[in-house]
């Protein structure tokens, strides 16, 4: 089986990538014929799938690995474990899941590239969602032990209160650029035009 | 009364221009039935043919290899051939004989199946679908079975891609009422709920003279799917559903209807309870996991009551009316519907409150205005259409002989019949 | 007439500048409404038992009788049911109804002596005296039958209705009456025939007949005397208050004015116009219409005082009450409005009209007290609000919650802080919203209907195609 595609995108980083790039090659493989279950990099495909935060997919190609690839590939069983968590929303499980495996060379930059991209992830709800918020609790939502997660989070404008254990969220307005496009003009025209006949 | 072998070498030498095709074309149709008989031969004689080059000859050769009842060891031989062909074969050839292509691919279908590996199937499939479709507005009879290996291979997101276009002309009713069904199960499966509410609600509403087992499955997972996306139902068919339907459909699917009552009453344990004893009868028709999800739904749709009523209320209060065990789940429930975007709130964990916001929507980006424009623009197209499908009924020669039969007649001369043709 | 209709014009005026001086004033005692005890001028009613010889001594005829054993059912004081029992006795032996009696007595259980007891001699008589008159009343009616003179037959059935009616025969009493229809010459003859029909279908609780009555009166083409007039409001009112239209009903009880007087006592009193107007006014209108009752029920309550003069302390006192009751509510002293509600309750279950309606009005009113005390403020503070309804601010918060999520009240609880924020939809968001969606249904909708005659045109041709 060819690999290129998989490997080269791994190579150059494009791990948004992967998930498609497996389906694809499955599909192929699949039509051709050839028995590729044991062979295939259900791990990587199953990252793949968690990287662009699709549980959806991960959970039915989890369910569509043959029973014995389950049990002699640990890697696999780690990878899902992760894809497990997501699924349960057992936020903090998360990270338990992605530290207590040892990864292979081959996984090892996917998997961390997924766990920053995690925390970046976490970050953003806990900006969304609280407005003062334990740091037990930011801990725990971003993997890190209590003094580096009041640190990362200071870094970025929360005030903390050593007194009460609790920091307080500073939301970062988010500023887009509104641009006007002369088209419009054109186009309200055209409703016009199609409202009169 | 040519040879088989005589056959191939015509076939191998009329496959270049589009002249050449037609002659092949008519020679093949008259050697159709001797083809049918001499169906064991044929398999070997496949492999003098280029299925790229010889696309309509290798397509009459293959046909009939594919009748009669296939073993599994047949089966893992044809598979790939017949996977190969659908893959490189030209598209124009195969229009020709549309009925025989779509044949080969449904027992292409069944042998993927005999052999336990949907998935095999699902690639081919995709690729046969695009090569003999009119245009993507067309439903063909391949869809529904291109889902369904997609449903058993678990490639649910690869079934997406075909239902993402809109469908305008459909040519065989059955045909479509199985690629709604399945198509609502991929959706749900990917938890687009809309969506797939929009593909049952066509299955329920078709026109259908007598109820079929479709229709009645269909609306099991309407129910359910309208209770987790909007957290109501009503058993109001619309005006325009077929009379078998409005009828019949309550009476089969009963335990759903009164799962929905149970829902409205918003007491999570009495719908738990009515779940529990009515367990076997949701699992047996594998609608277990969609009937769970209700379940969950209504804590959600209770949280989402009490964002019309409060501006803040406290944690512990939340888990008392939503009946949650304690205020941490309540919170982390509150966190779900955050993430998801089902609500807009912030929790306070200091004070253990949480304050409920309005939609910050304010229709006022760039972005906004894009999605607008596009929806006017879509709606447009739309109606044009529209437009377009009432003038061309409105020639039709059929309906005018009907129309022309039972309208009203209010004077002598309406008793003339309506021209059926103009003899000019 | 003129003259005194600018007379009460101008006391109106005035009524209505010192009411709104006062209410200004009001306002600004909102905030000490439930904290400091303001001085009052008149004594609160404390739930006194009430005076039932009084109480029956507004009516007349049947309504007295049932009005009487009505309070003796739904009483639980045994000793006013024991009154309301005797009354009852001594008043139904006053007349010609055997079936009547006949309860009375079973109720009474001897509790009331040898001289309330069952009386089987003039049950007899009674009964006899009754099967000759009957006997008499037919005869005449077969002659005038067969002389065919009109008026005759007319006053023949009306008087059979009479008999009937005093026999407790209701259903043919109003039978009787009504037939009285194709022999009526003159609008008064109507008149009669309506009010009669009215009165024996009001007796029955058949309030749908009470209806049809009142307007087939009131399209009669001379014009109705005024008493007659107030009168069929009356009835019409109670029609509606049945029918738990509290606003139609209050409508009409206000429309009936000082001419009704006590002309109407066989089954209404004046105090009743005035009391069932009040509450049903108070439980369904706004303020604007409240303002301008608050002048009728003035008016009734001179009348009332005029007429009566035994000291019919409770109910007197009742009326006035009302009045009170409703400048409270209009002045938003809602503690010392639902107050006296309160104590008004009791007696208010014992009237046989509003018994059934007493719990549901008393919702309204409360409801409408809640609503009214919130809606000119952007913000409430609940604890206030809850000393002035007099309630916890947990219960409170329930009560509003009820109000909020069926729409009577556009706010959103602040419940860490305790406070009740006005909420004001934003037109130009909801709009955009109420747009997009509307733009996917209608896609939504067209696509499917495309597809539906689509398939409709293939099953067509089908059929046709092998019908050809």
């Amino acid at each position: 089986m060819d690999f290129s595609p998989l490997t080269d995108a791994m190579a150059s980083k494009l791990y948004d990538k992967i998930a498609d790039i497996c389906d694809q090659l499955m599909l192929q493989v699949a039509a051709e014929g050839v028995a590729f279950e044991d062979e295939w990099p259900y791990a990587i495909h199953l990252l793949g799938h968690l990287y662009v935060n699709d549980s959806n997919s991960a959970r039915f190609l989890w369910k569509s690995i043959p029973s014995a690839i389950k049990e002699n590939q640990p890697q696999v069983v780690a990878a899902w474990n992760i894809g497990q968590r997501l699924w349960t929303r057992d936020y903090a499980g998360v990270y338990e899941a992605i530290r207590g495996f040892e990864w292979s060379e081959e996984a090892q930059p996917l998997v961390a590239a997924f766990s920053e991209l995690y925390t970046k992830r976490m970050f953003q709800l806990l900006l969304s969602a609280y407005s003062t918020i334990s740091i037990q609790d930011t801990a725990l939502f971003l993997g890190m032990n209590e003094d580096d997660a009041t640190n990362y989070v200071q870094q970025l404008g929360w005030l903390a209160d050593p007194a009460s254990r609790m920091l307080t969220v500073k939301k970062q307005p988010i500023v887009t650029e509104q641009k006007l496009d002369p088209g419009k003009l054109q186009r309200l025209t055209e409703y016009v035009f199609h409202l009169e006949h | 009364m040519q040879s088989v072998e005589n056959l191939v070498t015509q076939i191998q030498g009329l496959s270049s221009s589009a002249s050449d095709i037609s002659v092949l074309h008519n020679l093949l149709k008259a050697a159709d039935d001797s083809l049918r008989s001499e169906s064991a031969r044929l398999l070997p004689l496949l492999d003098q043919l280029e299925p790229s080059k010889h696309s309509l000859g290798y397509l009459y050769f293959l046909e009939p290899c594919t009748y009669g009842s296939i073993t599994k060891e047949r089966a893992s031989t044809l598979v790939p051939t017949i996977a190969r062909f659908i893959t490189s074969c030209v598209a124009e050839q195969i229009h020709l004989a549309p009925e025989k292509f779509i044949t080969v691919c449904k027992r292409f279908k069944e042998q993927v199946m005999l052999l336990e590996a949907p998935i095999r199937g699902v690639g081919p499939m995709l690729t046969a679908i695009h090569k003999i479709q009119a245009s993507t507005e067309h439903l063909t009879a391949l869809h529904p079975e291109f889902l369904q290996l997609c449903l058993l291979a678990k490639c649910y997101k690869t079934g997406l891609s075909v239902l993402e276009d809109d469908i305008y002309e459909v040519n065989q009713p059955r045909d479509f009422f199985l690629y709604c069904y399945y198509g609502g199960m991929i959706f749900i499966g990917q938890k687009r709920f809309q969506k797939a509410l929009e593909l049952l609600h066509n299955v329920v509403t078709a026109p259908m003279s007598t109820i079929n087992a479709i229709a009645c499955e269909a609306y099991k997972k309407y129910i359910l799917v309208s209770l987790i996306h909007h957290g109501q139902f009503s058993t109001n068919l619309p005006k325009y559903t077929s009379s078998a339907a409005q009828r019949n459909l309550k009476n089969f699917c009963q335990p759903y209807i009164e799962l929905a009552n149970s829902y409205n009453t918003g007491k999570v344990t009495e719908l738990e309870t009515y779940v529990q004893t009515n367990r076997e009868k949701f699992e047996s028709d594998n609608n277990l996991g969609l009937v769970k999800q209700v379940i969950s739904s209504m804590y959600k749709r209770n949280i989402q009551r009490l964002t019309q009523t409060y501006l803040t209320l406290s944690l512990q209060d939340i888990a008392n009316t939503v009946q949650l065990n304690s205020s941490k789940e309540a919170e982390m429930h509150v966190l779900q519907m955050i993430q998801d975007g089902e609500i807009y709130a912030t929790i306070n964990q200091k004070d253990g409150m949480v304050r409920f916001l309005e939609d910050p929507e304010q229709y006022k980006t760039c972005e906004m205005i894009e999605h607008i424009d596009s929806s006017i623009q879509r709606i447009m197209a739309l109606s044009k259409k529209l437009t377009t499908m009432d003038e061309l009924l409105s020639c039709d020669p059929l309906y005018l002989a009907k129309a022309g039969r039972e309208r009203q007649r209010f004077d002598f001369d309406d008793f003339d019949p309506v021209p059926q043709k103009f003899n000019i | 007439m003129e003259a005194e209709d600018e007379q009460s014009n101008a006391m109106m005026e005035k009524k209505m500048e010192a009411e709104d001086e006062q209410s200004n004033a009001m306002m600004e005692e909102i905030y000490s409404n439930g904290g400091e005890e303001s001085v009052r001028s008149r004594p609160i009613i404390s739930g006194e038992q009430l005076d039932i010889e009084a109480y029956a001594s507004l009516y007349q005829g049947r309504t007295k009788i049932t009005r009487l054993l009505f309070i003796a059912d739904h009483c639980d004081n045994v000793s006013m049911r024991l009154e309301a029992l005797r009354m009852a006795y001594d008043e139904i032996k006053k007349g010609e109804n055997t079936q009547l009696f006949r309860e009375v007595v079973q109720k009474i259980d001897g509790r009331l002596g040898p001289n309330y007891a069952m009386d089987v001699a003039w049950c007899d008589s009674v009964d006899r005296r009754a099967e000759q008159r009957k006997e008499k009343l037919e005869n005449e009616l077969n002659a005038y039958r067969t002389n065919l003179i009109k008026e005759s037959i007319r006053m023949g059935y009306n008087d059979f209705g009479d008999f009937y009616y005093s026999h407790g025969a209701l259903g043919d009493a109003f039978k009787s009456y009504v037939r009285t229809r194709d022999y009526c010459t003159t609008s008064k003859h109507i008149i009669h025939m309506c009010m009669s029909a009215i009165l024996v279908s009001i007796e029955m609780g058949q309030f749908t007949h009470v209806t049809s009555y009142v307007s087939k009166a009131e399209q009669t083409p001379e014009a109705l005397e005024p008493v007659t007039v107030a009168k069929l409001r009356c009835a019409a009112g109670l029609a509606h208050l049945e029918a738990k239209k509290y606003k139609l009903a209050a409508r009409k009880f206000l429309e009936v004015g000082p001419d009704l007087g006590n002309s109407y006592n066989e089954v209404i009193a004046p105090q009743d116009v005035a009391t069932y107007g009040g509450l049903c006014a108070l439980a369904s209108f706004d303020r604007a219409e409240l303002k301008a009752c608050t002048y009728s029920i003035f008016c009734l309550y001179n009348c009332s005082k005029v007429i009566d003069n035994v000291t019919f302390r409770n109910f007197l006192e009742l009326v006035p009450e009302v009045r009170e009751l409703i400048n409270d509510f209009y002045s938003s002293h809602y503690a010392s409005c639902l107050d006296y509600l309160g104590n008004l309750k009791a007696n208010l279950l014992l009237d046989i009209h509003l018994h059934d309606h007493v719990e549901t009005l008393y919702d309204q009113i409360r409801n409408k007290a809640l609503i009214q005390y919130t809606h000119p403020f952007v913000s409430v503070d609940l604890n206030m609000m809850a000393n002035a309804f007099k309630t916890t601010v947990a219960g409170l918060e329930k009560e509003l919650e009820a109000l909020i999520t069926d729409n009577q009240i556009q706010a959103r609880i602040d419940s860490h802080n305790k406070i009740l924020y006005a909420r004001h939809a934003d037109q130009r968001n909801a709009t955009f919203q109420r747009v997009l969606q509307t733009g996917n249904e209608f896609d939504q909708d067209v696509r499917a209907m495309l597809l539906r005659a689509n398939l409709l045109k293939h099953d067509y041709t089908l059929r046709n195609s092998r019908k050809l």
